[in-house]
């Protein structure tokens, strides 16, 4: 007997005869294109936002703490000392506001200053822009000078230099002082002088900030130079109201032109 | 005889039972593409949803920062005072160093000596070398017994005795060479 021979696949016939798994079969198609093309793409996106949010969410809450602190800041005690702080360390070179306090110690002290030399070195420059040669976060400016006075006057002025904006210290001393012969110790009223080298610091550290980074914290050890800070004494630079003239000479001497309240020489006026 | 004889029996009670089960297979089918779809539905919205959040949350971001940055003069002036107070710690620390360690020498010796001379030398101003002036050498020998001293040697234990001079006035100078230790500035009780 003959095999029975494998009949070929007839679409049609399957079609009419199978329609519902041909039916089964095209919405597991879809199904599966459904999955692939729709949802794990919009899961992983999903997903995805989530970590973004999470991560938004803790910057936003720092731009938020941060602008809190900004609000309050003004507020808060230690804002009151910032011009104190800047006049002590000043972020230029104070040149005048060391020799503005030197008079004022001077003045206060009772000591006469018989010698003083300052190098200021590069004070400005073509784009006004600070050459830092320094120890990175200051940078110091050195002064020279021989004081006279009684031992007593040369103590206060010492005392006063320290204390006094900007933040000066005494690098170099050398003192001479008379001694009572009776009572073996430095006599308080007698002449005496002194030469000193005082350097006194700036500030020349670059700061750059981002939005996100939040506000510096006082320690308590700023808290402690704060107090310490208390003891200063501000020095502050004269402010010049009025225009010091040097007369009203006529310095042109043009003729038929007179300036008002001029004075005009008896030489002869030249002529245009 | 029969009325008709049926050929196909067989294959009709085949094709009954492959209909049965293909009907089961479409209603399991039509399911699951039922919760494919809702599953995509869900995730499309949850998609749209988590994008609308970030967009406020992203909005937000944009108002603060505008609102830091009009606040910028404050930052800037408040940052560079924190600096300051970090640089002045450093300062006030290395010249209560000094004062303390004059203070302490000034007073240590008693009446008739007294610091003619002083410098600072080191990368941090740690060592100071200064001169002490006596009006007689009765009063530098007391100098010199009082630098053997256990309360010195315990405050200020790298201590250098340098040359030993005398002026036309009498006045007996010893120079002194210390290292001074590290000082943390602390709240005064």
């Amino acid at each position: 007997m003959n095999k029975k021979a494998k009949q070929p696949f007839n679409l049609q016939l399957f079609l009419h005869t199978r329609r519902s798994l041909a039916i089964a079969i095209g919405l597991v198609l879809a199904s599966v294109i459904l999955l692939v093309a729709v949802c794990i793409p919009q899961i992983k996106a999903s997903l995805e936002v989530n970590t973004t949010i999470a991560k938004e969410n803790e910057r936003l809450t720092k731009l938020k703490q941060k602008f809190s602190e900004l609000s309050n800041i003004t507020y808060q005690p230690e804002y009151e000392q910032i011009d104190f702080v800047s006049a002590t360390l000043p972020s230029h070179k104070p040149l005048l506001e060391l020799i503005t306090s030197l008079y004022a110690v001077t003045q206060k002290s009772g000591v006469v200053v018989s010698n003083f030399e300052i190098s200021p070195g590069l004070v400005s420059t073509s784009s006004a822009e600070y050459v830092n040669t320094g120890k990175g976060a200051y940078d110091s400016l050195e002064l020279k000078l021989s004081v006279g006075g009684t031992y007593d006057q040369l103590q206060q002025f010492m005392l006063l230099t320290e204390t006094v904006t900007p933040f000066t210290t005494i690098s170099e001393l050398s003192l001479n002082a008379t001694f009572d012969n009776e009572s073996a110790t430095v006599d308080q009223s007698k002449a005496s002088s002194a030469s000193l080298v005082t350097t006194t610091f700036f500030f020349t550290q670059p700061i750059s900030v981002s939005l996100e980074q939040p506000l510096p914290k006082l320690t308590t050890t700023d808290q402690i130079v704060l107090n310490e800070l208390a003891s200063f004494e501000k020095i502050d630079l004269p402010e010049q109201n009025t225009i010091l003239g040097g007369g009203s000479e006529d310095i042109f001497r043009v003729a038929k032109l007179r300036f008002p309240g001029a004075q005009v020489s008896s030489e002869t006026v030249s002529e245009l | 005889m029969p009325k008709n004889i049926n050929f196909v029996r067989d294959r009709q009670r085949w094709v009954e039972k492959a209909q049965a089960q293909d009907q089961k297979i479409l209603l399991f089918s039509s399911i699951a593409l039922g919760i494919i779809a809702v599953i995509g539905i869900v995730a499309g919205v949850s998609h749209w949803l988590l994008s609308r959040n970030l967009d406020s949350i992203l909005s937000e971001q944009k108002s603060t920062k505008s609102a830091i940055l009009a606040e910028q003069p404050i930052e800037e002036s408040y940052t560079i005072f924190a600096h300051k107070l970090r640089v002045l710690t450093d300062l006030f620390g290395n010249r209560k160093n000094k004062q303390e360690a004059l203070t302490f020498f000034s007073k240590f010796f008693g009446p008739g000596v007294i610091i003619s001379q002083l410098s600072y030398s080191g990368e941090n101003n740690e060592i100071l070398t200064f001169s002490l002036s006596a009006q007689d050498i009765f009063t530098m020998e007391r100098v010199f017994k009082q630098l053997k001293s256990p309360e010195l040697l315990a405050a200020y234990p790298d201590i250098t005795r340098g040359g030993l001079s005398r002026n036309d006035s009498g006045v007996y100078s010893l120079k002194l060479t210390v290292v001074l230790p590290d000082i943390v500035l602390e709240k005064e009780s």
